[in-house]
């Protein structure tokens, strides 16, 4: 099974690589996010603002 | 001299443009050359071009600017997973081994990249600029105007969909903006996802699909998915769209708030109510860009405007801003996409970096947008001779004059000449030209050549000087990205009964002297035609002028459906023996069908995957 283009070994390699994605997703990233939103609720600024009465934002310096 | 090389890639539509100490040399995209629609890949073939058009080899370039910061859109993915996780992991899995092998390192796959096009290229001269910066240069910089307010709406940079900027002479200065997830070109893509288009190119048929509904969902999507203040400004409510951690735009509440589903783009029904999703949409996005031009016309003292994104490809938007009158003169960068991008990096690197002045053009720097590759005489009969066409070579004057006949006739003609047009139109170098009276041609064109069934009619090339005379216009509108009302006097209005007609059959009927250009609604999308920047084809519209009457021909891009518009003579020829083309005039070269070989004739119909 030295023979990387063998369907075989692809579809493993094809495993590991999602399983690896999933821990950064759920186990690294997830738990951050979660922490991070109970500080701060809306980072995206997703929530219509009824008080503003423009949404403008000043560019990035 | 300095040599400046703009270059847009990897998301789609990858183009590169070239710069002489800041004047525009050539501009091209990458799908010209592979001949896949809206390439997004490294821009190899487009680069060799425009350097081939300039005579000058790659390691000759000073500057190398590539349209956008990749490490701000690495930011902006990382952020939106923070604020959407543990949902997006469908997204996650797909888009981050592609960032984490190529794309967050961008300048060493862009170096390796070009260093196999020329090995002695310097990766110290290669730049990044803001993707909304890129477009707001492209807008402002070729402009004629020395100063003026710019506005760019797509749908998203690196954290940027919409930004306000203000031209003065060479300088160009960020006002402000709005910020992802917040996206008008998002919203479009949306609704052109929901009625089962193709997100990133089905958005112009949309537009064209509005004219058939009546706006009767424009009320419910602006009390429920965007929140519009009177300047203009939104937010969309994210709890109705999916492309901020799924692989859809919409969702289920989407869905339900419209009582549908999304159609299936092989089997679902076209049907009114799509018609009136469209038009629903084409309302919202003309309120919120006329509510941001007239804001913006209160605020800042300039008269002119200047507009890019792909957003100012909606030329109906376009010609409402104009007509609206916020401001004296409105000018769109042809190129509004994201091909246009390069060239708008390239700009800011000479003008905004370098700090070169600026020196207005009248009519605008685009050079009628004809930037890409040419073909010599000789060339275009070795290549036919090669092909084994059959042709005969004419003076210009015998030339002219049989294309224009064949056009009195009523044939289909392709027409061939000089540069290939950069941004998405074709505007009369790579064309397909009809009859504008005749009944038949918006359906001989549509069945025969392009080989599709479509809802919207044609677009006119009129010869600038009678623009006023024929569409409800004044002034230039080269680029096909204003669109205007047949003059009332051209009209014809439609029998109650005929105003009962649905889709296709409604098209049918003649609503104006100039049926194959009038849209359901009496609209055009005008190209003026200028003897300055395009003297041929001006002098064969005043050929046809003097035969019929008539100042103006049909114009549809050199394709079938789903193939990029022809580049080179060999790929013209092709295109001609595959469909319903009567005639083609490459140069002076002129072809009939009836005389090439049967054993030439190709099946084009299926060639190309649907768009």
């Amino acid at each position: 099974m030295t023979d990387q283009s063998h369907p075989l070994w692809r579809a493993l390699r094809a495993t590991l690589d999602t399983l690896v994605l999933a821990v950064m997703f759920f186990a690294i990233l997830t738990p951050i996010a979660l922490v991070r939103r109970l500080i701060r609720p809306d980072p995206l600024h997703q929530e219509p603002d009824p008080q503003a009465h423009s949404y403008w934002t000043p560019p990035p310096s | 001299m300095t040599w400046i090389l703009g270059i847009s890639a990897y998301y789609h539509d990858s183009a590169a443009a070239l710069l002489r100490d800041g004047v525009i040399v050539a501009a091209a995209q990458e799908e010209r050359f592979t001949r896949r629609k809206h390439d997004p890949r490294f821009p190899r073939n487009a680069i060799a071009a425009v350097l081939d058009h300039a005579g000058i080899a790659l390691a000759d370039v000073d500057h190398l600017v590539y349209y956008e910061k990749p490490r701000l859109k690495f930011d902006r993915l990382v952020q939106t997973y923070l604020a959407t996780a543990p949902r997006g992991f469908n997204t996650f899995r797909l888009a981050m081994p592609i960032w984490l092998r190529e794309k967050l390192f961008l300048n060493r796959l862009l170096a390796r990249e070009l260093r196999t096009i020329d090995p002695r290229f310097d990766a110290d001269r290669l730049r990044f600029t803001e993707h909304h910066f890129s477009h707001a240069a492209s807008a402002f910089y070729p402009s004629p105007f020395d100063d003026a307010t710019v506005l760019t709406l797509d749908g998203v940079g690196e954290w940027t969909t919409t930004s306000v900027a203000l031209g003065q002479g060479n300088r160009l200065t960020m006002e402000k903006e709005l910020r992802f997830p917040h996206s008008l070109g998002l919203l479009y893509s949306a609704v052109t996802y929901f009625t089962g288009f193709k997100v990133n190119s089905g958005e112009y048929k949309l537009m064209g699909l509005a004219p058939y509904g009546t706006p009767r969902f424009a009320e419910r999507m602006m009390t429920e998915l965007v929140d519009i203040k009177p300047d203009g400004t939104f937010r969309l409510n994210q709890e109705y769209f999916n492309y901020l951690s799924g692989l859809t735009m919409t969702n289920r509440r989407f869905a339900e708030l419209f009582g549908q589903p999304p159609r299936d783009p092989e089997t679902g029904a076209l049907t009114q109510f799509h018609m009136d999703m469209a038009a629903s949409v084409q309302a919202v996005t003309e309120e919120i860009v006329l509510r941001l031009t007239r804001s913006l016309a209160r605020e800042y003292p300039g008269r002119n405007l200047c507009l890019a994104g792909g957003v100012a490809l909606n030329c109906v938007a376009n010609g409402k801003v104009l007509r609206d009158g916020a401001f004296d003169r409105v000018w769109v960068q042809p190129a509004a996409g994201d091909a246009g991008g390069a060239l708008g990096a390239a700009l800011a690197c000479w003008h905004h970096d370098l700090g070169q002045p600026r020196s207005v053009q009248a009519g605008d720097a685009m050079q009628g947008a004809y930037l890409g590759p040419a073909y010599t005489q000789d060339r275009i009969e070795r290549d036919l001779r090669a092909a084994g066409a059959v042709f005969e070579t004419l003076d210009h004057a015998a030339m002219i004059d049989t294309a224009a006949d064949a056009l009195a006739k009523g044939q289909a003609l392709g027409w061939f000449q000089g540069r290939m047009e950069f941004g998405p139109r074709a505007l009369g170098n790579r064309s397909i030209l009809g009859d504008p009276r005749s009944d038949q041609t918006q359906k001989t064109l549509n069945l025969k050549v392009k080989y599709r069934e479509s809802f919207r009619p044609f677009a006119p090339s009129v010869l600038a000087e009678q623009v006023s005379d024929w569409f409800d216009h004044a002034g230039a509108s080269p680029y096909m990205l204003m669109v205007a009302d047949v003059a009332h006097d051209k009209q014809v209005p439609m029998t109650r009964a005929q105003q009962q007609l649905f889709g296709i059959d409604k098209l049918n009927v003649r609503r104006s002297q100039v049926p194959a250009i009038t849209h359901v609604d009496y609209s055009a999308r005008l190209q003026t035609v200028h003897a300055d920047t395009n003297p041929d084809y001006h002098a064969l519209i005043t050929a046809f002028q003097a035969r019929t009457g008539c100042p103006m021909v049909v114009n549809t891009s050199f394709n079938v459906r789903g193939e990029p518009i022809v580049c080179s003579p060999l790929q013209a020829f092709h295109c001609f023996m595959g469909t319903g083309l009567d005639m083609l005039v490459l140069g002076n070269c002129v072809l009939r069908k009836q005389d090439q070989p049967a054993e030439l004739r190709l099946d084009y119909k299926n060639r190309y995957e649907l768009d």
